[in-house]
């Protein structure tokens, strides 16, 4: 018996766009035996999001009494196509100046904006947990991240995931900036996919402040129940800014009297 | 030359072949006139055939772009 595959392209359904790019191969096929079985292939490509389904059946002419026999109809599983994941990423800093050896985090936010779903992500595209450190990067280390602990997630549609480093500068004056990207594989097709590349602002390392004060009695020598005036001059000597918040004062033996200086 | 024509039905399956012999009568004898027995080829009865089609398992989701190879038994 000669088995003839009906037309595919006929006999599909759903909503989204789907051409067909070859077959059937083989374009009919001889079941001369019983249980005999043979298998027709068909290429199609999706070409807008949606879903679809195929639906189908065979045909055959009888060999010696050369009637026409059809299979029962056949519907296969319904395929949701879906546009190509694609990552996006972007950079974030916890503060745009430090001390020398402070702590500054450093948050990178990964977020799949395309249609399907990327898994095995990773933040650096050479799987190190290190981000690029740009400027003074000889003297930055990373001291913690990133944070969740295990890269390799996977972001639906939609979704985002935000990983934190916390690095430390240690070279005053210092102007460090810092790199990353993330890269995952395409649920449906099995690509890489790679973000862009962004970095962060930058951020200052400055020396930790130091403070110096001199004090001026005014005058320098008075009479008993004199009132006088006590003078400081405090000075911060390192980069980083310093905010007084108060002063205090100890008069050994005699009376005091003493306000906080204003904040400077 | 005469053609004589029987219509028979397979009922099981199997082979079978047919035999027969033609007899006829002499006209001016009235005498008796067999042929010989003749066997057909045989004759296999098989089942009506039918043809059962299915799908391969296609994947759950595919991207635009990506092509998808439909198989059908």
């Amino acid at each position: 018996m000669q088995s003839v595959p009906s037309n595919l392209l006929t006999n599909i359904s759903g909503t989204a766009g789907v051409v067909q790019i070859s077959g059937p191969a083989p374009a009919s096929a001889a079941l001369v035996t019983p249980t005999a079985m043979a298998s027709f292939t068909w290429v199609y490509q999706a070409t807008t999001v949606g879903w679809f389904k195929f639906s189908a059946w065979a045909t055959g002419q009888d060999s010696l009494n050369y009637n026409w026999i059809n299979s029962a109809g056949v519907v296969s599983n319904v395929v949701t196509v879906q546009a190509p994941g694609q990552l996006t990423a972007s950079m974030a800093v916890q503060r745009l100046t430090v001390s020398e050896n402070q702590d500054v985090e450093i948050h990178l936010t990964v977020t799949n904006t395309g249609g399907a779903a990327i898994q095995n992500i990773w933040t650096t595209d050479t799987g190190t947990l290190e981000l690029g450190v740009n400027g003074s990067a000889a003297s930055t280390i990373r001291v913690a991240g990133p944070f969740p602990a295990a890269p390799g997630f996977t972001l639906a549609s939609g979704a985002s995931n935000t990983l934190t480093w916390t690095y430390r500068g240690t070279a005053i004056p210092g102007v460090i900036s810092f790199s990353g990207m993330a890269v995952g594989t395409d649920q449906n097709t099995g690509q890489a996919v790679f973000s862009n590349a962004p970095t962060s602002v930058s951020v200052s390392v400055q020396a930790n402040p130091a403070l110096m004060m001199e004090i001026y009695p005014q005058p320098a020598s008075l009479t008993q129940g004199n009132v006088f005036t006590l003078l400081l001059t405090v000075t911060n000597t390192g980069t980083a800014g310093l905010t007084a918040d108060a002063v205090g004062v100890t008069v050994a033996a005699w009376s005091r009297s003493a306000r906080p200086l204003p904040s400077t | 030359m005469s053609y004589f024509t029987f219509t028979y039905s397979g009922t099981l399956l199997g082979t079978l072949e047919f035999s027969t012999y033609v007899q006829g009568t002499d006209q001016n004898t009235n005498s008796q006139i067999q042929s010989n027995w003749q066997k057909s080829n045989q004759v296999r009865v098989r089942f009506e055939p039918v043809l059962n089609a299915s799908f391969n398992s296609l994947p759950a989701t595919m991207n635009t772009g990506q092509r998808i190879t439909v198989v059908m038994s």
